[in-house]
């Protein structure tokens, strides 16, 4: 049967017996009237009289059918329609209130649904794995560094011994060359242990993922393509595995392809090589002591706590540093839950967001709630007219609800709009890196979330017109336009709560603004401006093939038209990872690997100083005499300076890093710290030593130029390219872009809680003027009989403006009391700056002045212009 | 003045009692909301005056209770009325509430007169 014919059967018969009951209702009541009428004709009354008496004895025939309908069960529903239709008669009748009601409810329910958009993609909805809820991610640490990544051997101990988890994978970042339209260009690739996809639950969109058979040495190469490369570099070719391609030179067969949603955490890849076959043997991954980049997943047998994971990881790790004590002595493993790992950070800052976003909407709330009960007073006679005619007092209620649930449900309408147009800037601008994200959207979740915040702020503004008629007597006591007693205390609350939350929301932008200024003023060590890094990695070859290759390049690229200087470094500033190793000073005792401090270790070309434009304190800069024949030297930073000799010069002293390729160096200069993990963390210790004297395969070339970057980046690719066209180049970042987004979080913080703090700061100046504009016309009388008096204008300003400012005054004591404990919930996001921060609150509490008597000023100088025979006149 | 003292004292309607009432006037027969009003006040003696209105809450209220039933007929003067007449359910719903009623009265009378019970 179709759908409709359903749906017909089963209400019509419902409309037409409701359609009849009423017209029975109105005949039975009909006769009733006449019979009474009739039984009183024939006493011997007159029949005008007999038909008043009858209606008198009858009593409201109204309200007769009213309570006689509320017996018919099914007039739920049909009574909601009828307040609706009158509730929507009744709005229509005062566009101008709607239309700012409307639009008020817009602005606050918008802004919460676009945050719960996002909050929605990053934090709600579940990552892209198969119970996600059971991956761990897995690091190692000692004492001095917290974060290690995995060792080779420890990793393939803990799969064999453990007792907890269903298996155990890593991956390592990786770049290889492959080629996109014949050319050579450098994808993220992620070397894998076979085991990975097992872990994460994968499954192939094409072909088969990797086997253990694929992970041993020797075996026959094989590549999984992610989604994207598939579409993009291979045309999307169906009939793909089996096929070779060229990774790095080599032909490798593909074995498969994944599905689009599929992402690595954290990292992104396009090609995924088994890990085992290519790096088993080698050196960096036979050394125990050696942390080679790998990062550690593992699913939790069903039913196994993160506790007891734990625990069975700390006895294999006491074993293996009985076993091997040279490299595992102290060393510790760090279990995490994955979704904690990777929404951790992230989940205090937006719930932050979508507080203040809460707090906009109540403000919202707030300012439609003083329109209605202004409304509402204006309407007393009203309400008094249809309780006379026998409305029940839960029917006003009812009316009063109604009318507030259409408004927002109207604000909630376009109120998605606007979320639906602000999501992708929203997004845009976001630092969060997070799966799902990208697609944040309005989809079903968010318009329920919309209907429900619609909803519920209907109720709370639509209690405060039904609060205060509760303290106004529903007949005609009150004049037109009054307001009770009662009705205004509870106005001035709401209007102490509007201050106190447009001075929480203006505090906390302040303090972020603050930090984002803080931030972008630290010293990096470096000069930004113009400076660009070209990521170029040169893939196999001999070390001093490699060496000549970015000597050449560099070479190249200082004599391009516009370059001032160019050198080329491992690590640049603010990339975010660097080489890091245990290093003792000569002077101090040698003590066991697991207690020595760790240094930065970065490679870099002679001019690189000058380049970066950080000039030495002290000694010199390396020179092209430093070769790897001469004597091994290094340049280190003003941390490890100190930290080597506390007083007195570095220059000169002998360091031991023990991996560097000469383990003993000789200091020859200091310079500056320049930062290298980004803007607002602290330095490290960092030694420098000549590229010449450790040969490595990928570094980063920067450019100073003298113009603005884009063209600049462009001729310095391609002079990097003639040198050797196979040579793809990784990135091209702008280091000036770099610490912009290096206070990305922030920046986004301030951005938002700005301009959430602007729109409170209007809707409480908007409340502040509508209040007191409604004092002023209420006091109109008072006024003119004032002026009448002889009082001068001024006092009367000043009157009205104390008045204004008295509330405004307790506002603000409870705004600073609230921003005082909620700014503590910032404390992570913020940089240099202190959550109690004074100039903060004080900058804060002086705009929010300033709103407050700009916004009282047209009223108080309506009042003061009050014409006192127009003002008594008028009564 | 004089012809209101010589009127009986009216009475206000105890919650509930309207209902039986109606159920009581019904036992003699099918009547209409109009009939039910002025038999009630006629045996009340016309102490009870009840607003005639409130008559046809109660009895919607009673027909979806099932006690009673509705029904058009046509009326000695050939006019068109409603009819409720007691249902099974009702006779029984009647006796119940007549037995509580006497009880209560009663237990009322032996608070209000306790000399008569010694």
């Amino acid at each position: 049967m179709p759908r409709w014919k359903q749906i017909a059967e089963r209400y019509l018969p419902w409309i037409l017996r409701r359609g009849r009951e009423e017209r029975e209702l109105d005949e039975e009541i009909q006769f009733h009237l006449q019979q009474e009428q009739s039984l009183r004709v024939e006493r011997g009354e007159a029949a005008t009289e007999a038909r008043q008496a009858a209606h008198r004895d009858f009593g409201n025939v109204r309200r007769v059918k009213e309570v006689t309908r509320e017996t018919w069960s099914w007039t739920t529903l049909e009574s909601i329609l009828r307040d609706g239709r009158y509730a929507l008669r009744q709005l229509r009748r005062a566009p101008g209130f709607s239309a700012v009601a409307i639009a008020t409810l817009a602005l606050g329910i918008g802004a919460n649904s676009a945050i719960f958009s996002v909050v929605d993609a990053v934090l709600l909805k579940p990552l892209p794995y198969p119970e996600a809820e059971r991956l761990v991610s897995i690091h190692q640490a000692l004492p001095q560094a917290s974060y290690l990544n995995v060792s080779w051997p420890d990793f393939i101990d803990w799969r064999a011994q453990n007792r907890v988890f269903d298996d155990i994978a890593v991956f390592q970042p990786n770049s290889v060359k492959v080629r996109e339209n014949g050319e050579p260009i450098m994808a993220p690739a992620a070397f894998v242990s076979a085991s990975l996809f097992t872990v994460l639950g994968t499954k192939p969109s094409l072909g088969r993922l990797l086997s253990p058979e694929d992970d041993r040495p020797g075996a026959p190469p094989v590549v999984v393509v992610g989604n994207s490369f598939w579409r993009r570099a291979l045309k999307g070719d169906p009939d793909l595995t089996g096929k070779t391609i060229e990774i790095a030179g080599y032909d490798v067969t593909v074995a498969g392809v994944l599905g689009p949603e599929f992402s690595l955490p954290q990292i992104e890849a396009d090609v995924y090589l088994p890990i085992g076959r290519m790096m088993a043997g080698s050196e960096s991954f036979t050394d125990r002591a050696n942390h080679p980049g790998l990062m550690g997943v593992a699913r939790l047998r069903s039913g196994v706590t993160l506790d007891r994971a734990r625990a069975d990881m700390n006895t294999i790790m006491s074993r293996l540093a009985q076993a091997y004590p040279a490299s595992n002595r102290g060393e510790s493993v760090k279990l995490a839950l994955l979704p904690d790992v990777l929404l951790g950070a992230i989940r205090p800052e937006l719930l932050m967001l979508f507080g203040a976003a809460a707090l906009v909407l109540l403000l919202a709330c707030a300012n439609v709630a003083h329109l209605a009960m202004a409304r509402a007073s204006t309407r007393q006679r009203e309400f008094a007219i249809r309780g006379s005619l026998g409305a029940g007092r839960r029917r006003l209620i009812r009316q009063l609800l109604t009318e507030s649930t259409l408004l927002s449900l109207g604000g909630g309408v376009i109120g998605v709009l606007l979320a639906h147009w602000s999501i992708a800037p929203l997004v845009r601008l976001s630092p969060y890196q997070a799966p799902g994200l990208a697609d944040a959207h309005v989809d079903s979740r968010v318009l329920l979330f919309t209907l429900l915040v619609s909803l519920v702020a209907a109720l709370v503004f639509g209690c405060a017109p039904i609060v205060q008629a509760a303290y106004t007597r529903l007949n005609f006591a009150l004049r037109e336009g009054e307001m009770s007693r009662a009705g205004r205390r509870f106005r001035s609350v709401l209007f102490i709560a509007e201050v106190a939350i447009a001075l929480v929301l203006a505090t906390g932008a302040g303090l972020l603004l603050r930090s984002v200024s803080a931030l972008l003023n630290v010293d990096p060590g470096f000069h930004a401006e113009h400076l660009t890094a070209l990521g170029v990695v040169r893939n196999g070859g001999p070390a001093d093939r490699n060496l000549q290759y970015f000597t050449d390049a560099v070479d190249r690229v200082a004599h391009q038209p516009g370059v001032l200087s160019a050198a080329s470094v491992m690590c640049p500033p603010l990339s975010g990872t660097c080489w890091t190793s245990p290093y003792w000073a000569d002077s101090q005792s040698v003590t066991g690997n697991g207690q020595r401090p760790w240094t930065a270790l970065n490679m870099i070309t002679p001019g690189y100083f000058s380049t970066i434009q950080t000039p030495l304190i002290a000694g010199r800069a390396f020179m092209d005499s430093d070769t790897a024949g001469t004597r091994p030297v290094a340049i280190v930073n003003k941390t490890m300076a100190s930290r080597m000799t506390p007083s007195g010069s570095a220059v000169g002293k002998l360091l031991h890093v023990q991996w560097a390729a000469h383990e003993l160096l000789e200091v020859v200069g200091v310079v500056p710290d320049v930062k290298q993990f980004g803007v607002g963390v602290p330095v490290m210790p960092e030694v420098y030593v000549p590229v010449a004297q450790m040969p490595v395969s990928f570094m980063t070339v920067v450019v100073r130029s003298t113009a603005a970057s884009g063209a600049a980046s462009q001729q310095a690719a391609a002079a990097i390219r003639s040198v050797d066209k196979e040579q793809p180049i990784k990135q091209v970042t702008a280091l000036s872009e770099t610490i912009l987004n290096s206070a990305g979080r922030q920046r986004f913080a301030a951005l938002l809680l700005s301009m959430f703090g602007f729109v409170a700061l209007t809707l409480a100046a908007v409340g502040i003027s509508g209040m007191m504009a409604y004092t002023v016309t209420r006091r109109t009388r008072e006024l003119g009989i004032r002026i009448a008096l002889g009082a001068r204008r001024t006092e009367v300003l000043a009157l009205v403006l104390r008045q204004g400012m008295l509330l405004v005054s307790f506002g603000v004591l409870a705004g600073l009391g609230l921003a005082w404990m909620l700014t503590k919930l910032v404390r992570n996001l913020l940089y240099g700056v202190q959550p109690h921060d004074i100039p903060t609150f004080a900058g804060a509490t002086v705009l929010l002045a300033v709103c407050a008597v700009a916004a009282c000023i047209l009223p108080a100088w309506r009042a003061a212009h009050v014409d006192p025979i127009e003002a008594l006149r008028h009564e | 003045m004089a012809a209101k003292e010589s009127k009986p004292a009216r009475i206000e309607l105890l919650q509930g009692t309207l209902d039986m009432m109606i159920l009581r006037t019904l036992q003699w027969g099918p009547q209409h909301g109009h009939g039910i009003g002025q038999a009630i006040r006629a045996s009340s003696l016309d102490a009870l005056q009840i607003e005639h209105g409130s008559l046809y809450p109660a009895l919607h209220r009673l027909r979806k209770q099932g006690w009673i039933e509705a029904e058009w007929k046509i009326t000695e003067n050939k006019q068109r009325a409603r009819y409720y007449r007691l249902t099974q359910r009702g006779r029984k719903q009647l006796s119940a509430e007549e037995s509580r009623w006497n009880r209560m009265v009663e237990a009322i009378a032996r608070v209000m007169k306790p000399a008569s019970s010694s």
